[in-house]
C-alpha cells in the first residue's frame, strides 16, 4: 500500500501538507444551550453544551471554578465497519477526559464557580481526526453558549509516514501504524492544550510533524473565526444591532 | 423536561379550544423535514426532523449466517442511541432503557414477526443470499439528537426514509470457493464491485412498512402527533401503526390514566387515516428522491 | 479615547487598550487582559458617550443574572423562609417569603413548586445564589409578583433585550395595535404572556417567537396574517 505517490500524492489526491476539506455549522440543536458541527473532510462531529447550570453531584462541586463534564460517544453507523461501541468503551472514556482537559484550559472555569457545564460530543462520522474535530466542535458550541472562553482553541492532527509528514490524517493513512500527532492550541498565544502522540519517533521528524500540525491548527483557528464572525454578524445584523 | 403547572393548565384549555400552543390545529403534524443519504458511509441513511425532535438513522448491510428458524430470510437488528446532545438526563446510562423500549417498537414495526410467510413489512426473504447458510443482516441504528416528542414516530418515519434509500451490493457465489471438501464446501462470497455505479440494488418491502402515529387524549380533545408539553397534559397517548392502505398494523397505549375502550376504535380508524397519508407523501418523495451516494 | 464602534467581537478578541488615567467599566463578556480589554464571548461591543463604560451585548438562551435585571422565575421549592427560583441562570435564585409586598410572618405568599413569578434580581455576585426580590426599595410591588394563567415563551437575551426596549418593540406594538394581552418579559429570556382567550395568548406567544430576526415590515404582515386567521 503506497501512502504517498513518486509526484506526492496521497491515497485522496492531497498533497502532504494539505488540510481537507472544513465545514461547520453552529446553533444546530434546539435544547442545547449551545450546538456545533464540525466537519474535517469526512469526519463529521456533533457537539452539544448544556449550562452553565447548578452541579448535579453535590461532592463535585468546586467552590472556586465551574466544572467541565465532557462525554464523547460514537454512532453506530460512523464507522465504516459497523460496531455497536456504546458510551462507555476504553478509547471513548480515554477521548473524553482528553477533550475535558483541553477545554478546561480554554474555558474560564473561575468566572463561573459552584456551577457545571456539559459539553457532548457526538461523532456521526469517522474517518481520522476525530479527536481533533470533536475538539473543534466543542469550542464551537461552547462559543455559541456564551460560555466564556479564553480564545477559540483549534485542534489539527499529523502523522509521518513513507518519510513524508502528513497532515490531517484519515482513517487509511492512521491505521498505517505511523506515528500520529494530535494537538490544539490557542491561536494568540500560541500555548498548546492538547499533545498527544503514540509511537517512537526521533526527535528532529518530531519537531517537523509537530510544527506541520501546528501550521494545521492555525489554518484551521482562521476558519473556525471567519465562520464564527460570520454567524455572530448575521445575527447581529438580523436584529439591527449592526449596520451592514 | 419538567413544565411549570401554568403551562400544564393552559396547554390544556387551550387544546379543549382547539388550539395547540404551536398554533397547529388538532390534527396537524409538526413540519417534517428529511434528508436522504447524508452519512457517506452507510448502506443508506436518513435524517427527519419533525418540529424540533431530530433523529437520524444508518443502515448497514453485512453478510452473516440466518436465524436457525428462518433459514432463508435475511435479519434485521434495531438499536436506538438517544444521544446525550439531546438532553444531560441521557448521559452515560440514561436513555438505555427507553432506547431498548423504543428500538424493540422499531423492529416490530420494519419486520413482519413471521418474515417466511412475507407481507407487513420488509420482505426478509429477498435478503437470503445462499438458503440456510448465508444472508444480508441489515443494521438499522437510530440516534435521536433532539426530543421534542413523538419520539417513537420519528424513530419509524426516519428508519422508513433510511431503507428506501439502502442499496445492498449483488452478490456473486461460487460453490466450492472456499474451505472443505465436495459436499461439505463452504460457499465463497464476493460481493460484485459496483463498477456501473448502479450502487447496487434497493430493498423489497419497504411500501409494505407502517408507520406509527400518535394520538394524545387530552380531556375531551385528541391532538395527533403531541409534542413534550402535550404528551405530559394527555391523559393517555396512543401510538396507532398503520400502513399505506389505512390498515391498522399495531397499537400500543402510554400514559397516567388508561384510554376509555369506547373511544379506541375512533382513535384507531384517526390514526390509520393520518398514518396512510403521510405515507403517501413520504413515498411519492422517495420516488423522486436522488439515491445513497449519488 | 478610541471609539469602540459596535464593533463584531469573538472569545479572545482585543476590543481596545486600557487608558492611560480615568475609570473605565466594563460589563459582562469583557475581561482584561494585559494592558487590553479582551472579549470572552461573541458579540457585539457597545460604548457610551462618554466612553467611561464598555459592554458586549451577545446572544445566548442562558442567562446570566445581574443585579437590577428583572425575571420570570418558576418556584422550585421551599426551604425554611425562602423559595429557590428557577431562573434559567447557572445557580438557583433565593427569593424570601416576606419579599412581597403586604407580606408579613402571617401572611405569607401561597406559592408552590412550578409557580411563576416576576421578581427583580437585587443582589448578584459571581460566587452567591442570585437573590431575588418581589418588591422594589419602598416596600412597593409595582408590576412584580406572582404570576397567575398565561404561557411561558423562551427567547434569547438578546430578544428579551429588545422587547423590553422603549419605544416598545415592534411585535409588541403591533400586536397591541388589535389585541388586548397581557407580558412579563424577563432579562432571563423567559416571557409570560397572559389574554382574556386562549387563542389570543396563543397567537401571542408564537408571535413573540417568530419575530426575533424580522424587520419591523415583516412583523407587521406576520401579525396582520395571524390576527386575520382569528377574526
Amino acid at each position: 500500500m503506497e501512502y504517498v505517490t513518486p509526484e506526492g500524492l496521497r491515497i485522496d489526491g492531497r498533497r502532504p501538507k494539505e488540510l481537507r476539506r472544513l465545514d461547520c455549522s453552529l446553533d444546530v440543536l434546539q435544547s442545547a444551550d449551545g450546538s456545533a458541527v464540525f466537519q474535517m473532510g469526512n469526519t463529521k462531529v456533533l457537539a452539544a453544551v448544556f449550562g452553565p447550570h447548578e452541579v448535579e453531584v453535590r461532592n463535585q462541586m468546586k467552590e472556586d471554578k465551574a466544572i467541565i463534564k465532557c462525554e464523547y460517544a460514537m454512532a453506530a453507523f460512523s464507522t465504516g465497519e459497523r460496531r455497536k461501541r456504546g458510551k462507555s468503551d476504553r478509547r471513548s472514556q480515554e477521548l473524553s477526559l482528553v477533550i475535558k482537559a483541553a477545554l478546561e484550559q480554554t474555558v474560564m472555569v473561575e468566572l463561573l464557580p459552584r456551577t457545571q457545564i456539559d459539553v457532548y460530543v457526538q461523532v456521526l462520522q469517522a474517518d481520522g481526526g476525530t479527536r481533533v474535530a470533536a475538539i473543534n466542535a466543542a469550542v464551537l458550541a461552547l462559543a455559541s453558549a456564551g460560555v466564556p472562553l479564553r480564545d477559540l482553541a483549534a485542534g489539527c492532527a499529523a502523522g509521518y509516514l513513507e518519510g513524508h509528514s502528513l497532515l490531517d490524517l484519515n482513517f487509511q493513512e492512521d491505521s498505517a501504524g505511523g506515528p500520529d500527532c494530535s494537538i490544539a492550541l490557542h491561536p494568540n498565544s500560541d500555548r498548546l492544550v492538547l499533545l498527544q502522540m503514540d509511537s517512537r519517533l526521533p526527535m528532529d521528524t518530531f519537531e517537523a510533524v509537530l510544527n506541520l500540525a501546528q501550521d494545521g491548527c492555525r489554518a484551521v483557528a482562521s476558519f473556525m473565526r471567519q465562520r464564527l464572525l460570520e454567524h455572530t454578524r448575521k445575527l447581529a445584523m438580523a436584529r439591527g444591532a449592526v449596520r451592514a | 423536561m419538567s413544565h411549570s403547572s401554568a403551562e400544564i393548565d393552559f396547554c390544556t384549555q387551550s387544546c379543549q379550544h382547539g388550539i395547540r400552543l404551536d398554533g397547529r390545529a388538532c390534527e396537524d403534524f409538526r413540519p417534517l423535514e428529511l434528508e436522504l443519504g447524508l452519512i457517506a458511509q452507510a448502506s443508506g441513511s436518513a435524517r427527519l426532523h419533525l418540529g424540533s425532535t431530530d433523529v437520524i438513522v444508518g443502515v448497514k448491510a453485512e453478510v452473516g449466517a440466518p436465524l436457525r428458524e428462518h433459514p432463508d430470510c435475511g435479519r434485521l437488528q434495531a438499536t436506538v442511541e438517544m444521544s446525550s446532545c439531546a438532553s444531560p438526563e441521557y448521559e452515560g446510562r440514561g436513555g438505555e432503557l427507553w432506547g431498548l423500549q423504543l428500538a424493540q417498537a422499531l423492529e416490530a414495526s420494519l419486520v413482519p414477526e413471521h418474515p417466511e410467510k412475507g407481507g407487513g413489512g420488509l420482505d426478509l426473504r429477498s435478503l437470503s443470499i445462499i438458503p440456510g447458510k448465508a444472508v444480508w443482516l441489515l443494521y438499522v441504528d437510530a440516534l435521536v439528537l433532539n426530543d421534542g416528542g413523538g419520539v417513537l414516530c420519528v424513530c419509524v418515519c426516519v428508519a422508513l426514509a433510511a431503507l428506501s434509500n439502502t442499496r445492498v451490493c449483488v452478490c456473486v457465489f461460487t460453490m466450492g470457493g472456499g474451505a472443505g471438501e465436495g459436499d461439505a464446501a463452504e460457499p465463497e462470497i464476493e460481493l460484485e464491485d459496483d463498477e456501473e455505479g448502479e450502487g447496487g440494488r434497493p430493498l423489497q418491502g419497504v411500501a409494505e412498512v407502517p408507520l406509527i402515529v400518535s394520538l394524545g387524549q387530552v380531556d375531551n380533545a385528541v391532538v395527533v402527533d403531541p409534542t413534550c408539553l402535550e404528551e405530559q397534559c394527555a391523559a393517555s397517548v396512543m401510538h396507532i401503526a398503520a400502513n399505506a392502505r389505512g390498515e391498522v398494523c399495531g397499537v400500543q397505549q402510554s400514559g397516567r390514566q388508561g384510554v376509555d375502550p369506547a373511544a379506541l376504535v375512533a382513535l384507531m380508524e384517526r390514526g390509520a387515516a393520518a398514518g396512510s397519508e403521510v405515507l403517501a407523501s413520504l413515498h411519492a418523495y422517495f420516488k423522486q428522491a436522488p439515491q445513497q451516494g449519488t | 479615547m478610541a471609539n469602540v464602534e459596535k464593533k463584531v467581537c469573538l472569545p479572545g478578541d482585543l476590543v481596545q487598550k486600557l487608558p492611560e488615567e480615568g475609570v473605565l467599566r466594563l460589563g459582562p463578556g469583557l475581561e482584561t487582559r494585559e494592558q487590553h480589554v479582551a472579549a470572552v464571548k461573541s458579540g457585539v461591543a457597545h460604548q457610551n458617550k462618554s466612553g467611561s463604560l464598555l459592554w458586549l451585548e451577545g446572544r445566548q438562551k442562558r442567562y446570566i443574572p445581574a443585579e437590577g435585571d428583572v425575571v420570570v422565575g418558576t418556584i422550585v421549592d421551599r426551604y425554611g423562609e425562602t423559595f429557590t427560583v428557577d431562573i434559567n441562570g447557572p445557580l438557583l435564585a433565593l427569593l424570601p417569603q416576606l419579599a412581597f409586598e403586604g407580606a408579613t410572618r402571617r401572611n405569607r405568599p401561597n406559592l408552590k413548586s412550578g409557580d411563576l413569578v416576576y421578581a427583580r434580581v437585587a443582589a448578584a455576585s459571581r460566587d452567591l445564589e442570585p437573590q431575588l426580590s418581589c418588591v422594589d426599595n419602598l416596600g412597593r410591588a409595582t408590576v412584580m409578583g406572582p404570576l397567575k394563567d398565561g404561557i411561558l415563551v423562551q427567547v434569547t437575551s438578546s430578544q428579551a433585550r429588545a422587547l423590553l426596549a422603549s419605544p416598545p418593540a415592534p411585535v409588541l406594538q403591533a400586536l397591541g395595535a388589535s389585541l388586548q394581552y397581557e407580558v412579563a418579559v424577563g432579562q432571563n429570556g423567559r416571557v409570560w404572556v397572559c389574554s382574556a382567550s386562549p387563542r389570543t395568548t396563543v397567537l401571542v406567544a408564537n408571535a413573540i417567537s417568530a419575530s426575533e430576526f424580522l424587520s419591523p415590515l415583516q412583523i407587521q404582515t406576520l401579525v396582520g396574517r395571524l390576527v386575520a386567521q382569528i377574526q
